[in-house]
């Protein structure tokens, strides 16, 4: 591919010059000038479904936001404001899985924003706080995400919500998990299933359940994860929720990986697919698309890998999923380093390792340097490689040595 | 062009269906289909160089893999303060390049590596300014407050300046145009303009934009000639398109469309060339205006719907109302009264939503005109009111007599 034409690239290097020594600089810009993708230039020998999952083509949000702008519109006549707020709330979500954020933002802020503060709609201004928050966590915006949290809580608290608190507690513990702070996931995960009872929301349950089991798998806890998965599995099932029930093939998927059962993990990623390209829910495409790559890579098929992980970046760009993208890059290095591209390599784990570190995911952060720790041994580059492997052994060890899934972002609902 | 997505349209009207009544449910259905059915049928009717001007990329999934390296390869390299510094101009060019989640991103960074208050500033105007393309008022606000109050303390009068330019904005995009000028007014007194150039070009260009809202043409002219000498001097590309759309707005809403769409190609052959996206949205639908003045409703549509494709992938939202209202527009002359009425609320809610009053009032004028087709007095009288108490509270008279002619019309 050709990046010459692009005017922002001769912005970029302008600035480069500006800051680096001019033979750095040069040095750089023909680095980058190497296209770090496709370089394996293989054939792909692969099925009907793979050809298909890659060549999916993404939908434009502007047509989306066509159909949900006349629906807004119109509903706002047609229905009374209680029913009408739900409805917001319902849209919000869908382009939030749609991997529409920022209308999905738009959406929520504008419920809010029709709320008054006199506690009339307090519900309704929990649930739309609570929105915001996911749609900040959907994008590693941790401080945002926990100060709508809390938001919502405290409301919640103001109206006695037990099913609001649970969904706020769940919601924490998703944002502690995502920050690699396990036990403090653990505890508000539980805290979340306090506030229910055995009748209470079928839905929030199953959510719990599946973040639990996420908790599980990457403790090593395998038999409680797939309990976990299964009993949220029924649940979404009986919902139809098809959406929330892709995520969990998806995270069966992660623990088959986790397991080495590479092939029963692509089915389950394949059944995460299928549903949600589908409907297009690009917020699960993209793990699931990493999930493949990921075991492709371990397969040493460096190919399909690499159009996965492609394919998989186009979705991650698409909903600033920027966690996902600290991923690929890993996958990206792990696939250069099986072809003894040792510079590219180093390059990209560097790139995962300081996004990671940006968005604070410790977790992947340490995974990250393990794999640049390892690259650094393999070219005898002894005492760098001791840094990383050091800061990683650190991590694990603080986690109490848990065994951990390389290479793969799960899911939390 | 096909408009839907049928899964996902499936998926909506299983939304839908929860919600509303049978006959609720089968009305909206009918509404939705019938627009999408008009649309498509204009796509085919497309000639050459429209097609030209229309052929935009608009993903650049790349480029987020090239600056993801840049910036990991720059901080081994740089020393930390240089290195916050080199991210606040690498944010800047990702914001003017409409890459705001990336902009975000990288300004975010910048905020919380550095230990210099400049560069903090920096930042946090950098963040307002992201903010403010979101249409997001109170939080680019906020940021701003941040960002004065360290210029303030380091006695930097520009930061000062650029601040008071942004509040500027931000009061002329909520139709607030006597305070926009206070504070654009303010930011020029702190610079001068022989030392800050590009400042003074874009204080220039933004009071050339105010005059024209007060419907002060020579003024307004003036200032935007005087932007565009300053731009041309500088090499900056990207703001001469802007300051040539701007001028033809000038001349569009005087009538004189051909010096507009003079301005208009010349701008949209400039941002073309340097594929400045979120400027040729605006110049597509300025166009699509012109079109649709002079009964050219095909192409009319046509620039809409492509400068919706471009405005909802950069995120800016005000611009997809404006569009919005000018599909209603095309729908009401083409008598689809039911798509029109849609359009334009759709415009109007996002508006409103946004505090947006000056283009709210616009709509609420097309909305006026519309009901009065549809021989709705009640709704048509209700909406010219609204529209006329915004123009004369900003002095606009020209847009004030328009719409008294309209009222006195409906009660004849």
């Amino acid at each position: 591919m050709n990046f010459n034409n692009i005017k922002i690239v001769k912005e970029l290097k302008e600035l480069l010059k500006s800051y680096l020594t001019e033979s750095f600089a040069e040095d750089f810009i023909k680095i980058l000038n190497e296209d770090s993708t496709l370089l394996t230039n293989q054939d792909l020998n692969i099925s009907h479904l793979e050809k298909s999952q890659i060549e999916y083509e993404l939908p434009q949000g502007f047509n989306y936001r066509i159909s949900v702008d006349k629906v807004l519109t119109l509903c706002a006549k047609l229905l009374p404001a209680e029913k009408y707020f739900n409805l917001m709330l319902d849209l919000s979500q869908l382009m939030l899985f749609a991997g529409e954020v920022s209308y999905s933002l738009e959406i929520a802020e504008s419920l809010l924003g029709k709320l008054h503060s006199n506690g009339k709609h307090a519900e309704f201004k929990a649930d739309a706080n609570l929105m915001i928050s996911k749609i900040y966590w959907s994008q590693g915006y941790w401080d945002d995400c926990s100060y709508f949290i809390s938001e919502a809580m405290k409301t919640f608290k103001s109206i006695e919500s037990e099913a609001g608190l649970a969904k706020c507690e769940n919601l924490m513990g998703t944002l502690y998990g995502e920050k690699g702070e396990f036990d403090k996931a653990q505890e508000h995960l539980e805290k979340a299933l306090t506030h229910l009872n055995m009748k209470d929301d079928i839905s929030t349950r199953a959510m719990i359940e599946t973040n639990l089991g996420v908790i599980n798998t990457i403790r090593g806890n395998h038999e409680k994860a797939v309990w976990n998965y299964k009993n949220a599995m029924e649940r979404f099932e009986r919902l139809k929720d098809n959406r929330r029930l892709a995520r969990v093939y998806h995270n069966l998927g992660m623990l088959f990986c986790q397991m080495e059962k590479y092939d029963d993990a692509l089915d389950e990623f394949n059944k995460c697919i299928t549903i949600s390209k589908e409907m297009d829910y690009l917020s699960n495409c993209a793990v699931a698309y990493i999930g493949k790559a990921y075991i492709y890579t371990q397969q040493k098929n460096a190919a399909l890998a690499e159009a996965y992980t492609d394919k998989a970046m186009e979705l991650a760009h698409k909903i600033n999923d920027t966690l996902s993208i600290a991923d690929l890059y890993k996958i990206k290095g792990m696939i250069q380093n099986n072809l003894e591209n040792f510079e590219l390599s180093e390059e990209m784990f560097e790139n995962s390792i300081r996004l990671n570190k940006d968005f604070e995911n410790r977790l992947n952060e340490a995974e990250s340097s393990v794999e640049l720790g390892k690259l650094l041994e393999k070219t005898e580059r002894h005492e760098e490689a001791n840094i990383y492997l050091e800061s990683a052994q650190n991590y694990f060890k603080k986690i109490n040595g848990q065994k951990l899934t390389a290479g793969l972002v799960q899911q939390s609902i | 062009m096909q408009l839907t997505y049928s899964k996902f349209e499936h998926e909506l009207n299983r939304f839908l269906k929860g919600y509303l009544k049978d006959d609720s449910y089968d009305h909206l259905q009918e509404r939705l289909d019938s627009t999408e059915k008009e649309v498509d049928q204009i796509s085919e009717k497309i000639n050459n160089f429209y097609q030209a001007q229309l052929q935009t990329d608009i993903s650049h999934s790349n480029d987020r893999i090239r600056v993801d390296r840049i910036i990991t390869f720059s901080e081994k390299k740089l020393q930390n303060e240089k290195f916050c510094k080199f991210l606040i101009e690498l944010a800047r060019i990702c914001l003017a390049e409409g890459k705001l989640d990336l902009a975000n991103e990288i300004f975010r960074k910048a905020n919380k590596m550095t230990n210099d208050d400049f560069v903090k500033a920096e930042s946090f105007l950098g963040l307002a300014g992201v903010f403010s393309k979101r249409a997001n008022w109170s939080r680019s606000i906020e940021m701003i407050s941040q960002a004065k109050y360290l210029y303030k303390s380091l006695d930097y009068y520009k930061g000062i300046a650029k601040c008071e330019n942004l509040l500027g904005t931000i009061y002329g995009e909520l139709g607030d145009i006597l305070k926009a000028k206070k504070y654009l007014l303010s930011s020029l007194s702190f610079i001068k303009s022989d030392d800050d150039v590009e400042l003074a070009a874009i204080l220039y260009t933004n009071l050339g934009i105010v005059y024209h809202i007060q419907e002060e043409s020579t003024d307004s002219l003036n200032y935007l000639e005087k932007a565009l000498k300053l731009y041309q001097t500088l090499g900056k590309a990207k703001n001469t398109a802007e300051v040539n759309l701007n001028i033809g707005l000038v001349y569009f809403d005087n009538g004189n469309y051909s010096d507009a769409i003079k301005s208009f190609d010349t701008a949209i052959n400039i941002a073309k060339e340097g594929e400045y996206l979120s400027v040729l949205c605006l110049l597509y639908l300025a166009k699509a205006e012109v079109l649709l003045r002079q009964k050219n409703f095909y192409y009319a549509s046509e620039f809409a719907n492509k400068a919706l494709e471009i405005s909802h992938a950069a995120d800016d939202k005000l611009t997809i109302a404006d569009i919005y209202k000018v599909k209603g527009i095309v729908a009401r002359e083409l008598n689809d009264f039911e798509a029109s009425e849609t359009y334009l609320l759709n415009s109007l809610r996002i508006n409103k939503s946004f505090n947006n009053e000056l283009n709210a009032a616009e709509t609420s004028f097309e909305l006026g005109v519309l009901y009065e087709m549809m021989h709705d007095p009640k709704s048509k009288i209700s909406h010219l009111k609204r529209s006329k108490e915004y123009f004369t509270d900003i002095g606009a008279s020209d847009k004030v007599k328009k719409i008294e002619q309209f009222l006195e019309i409906s009660s004849a």
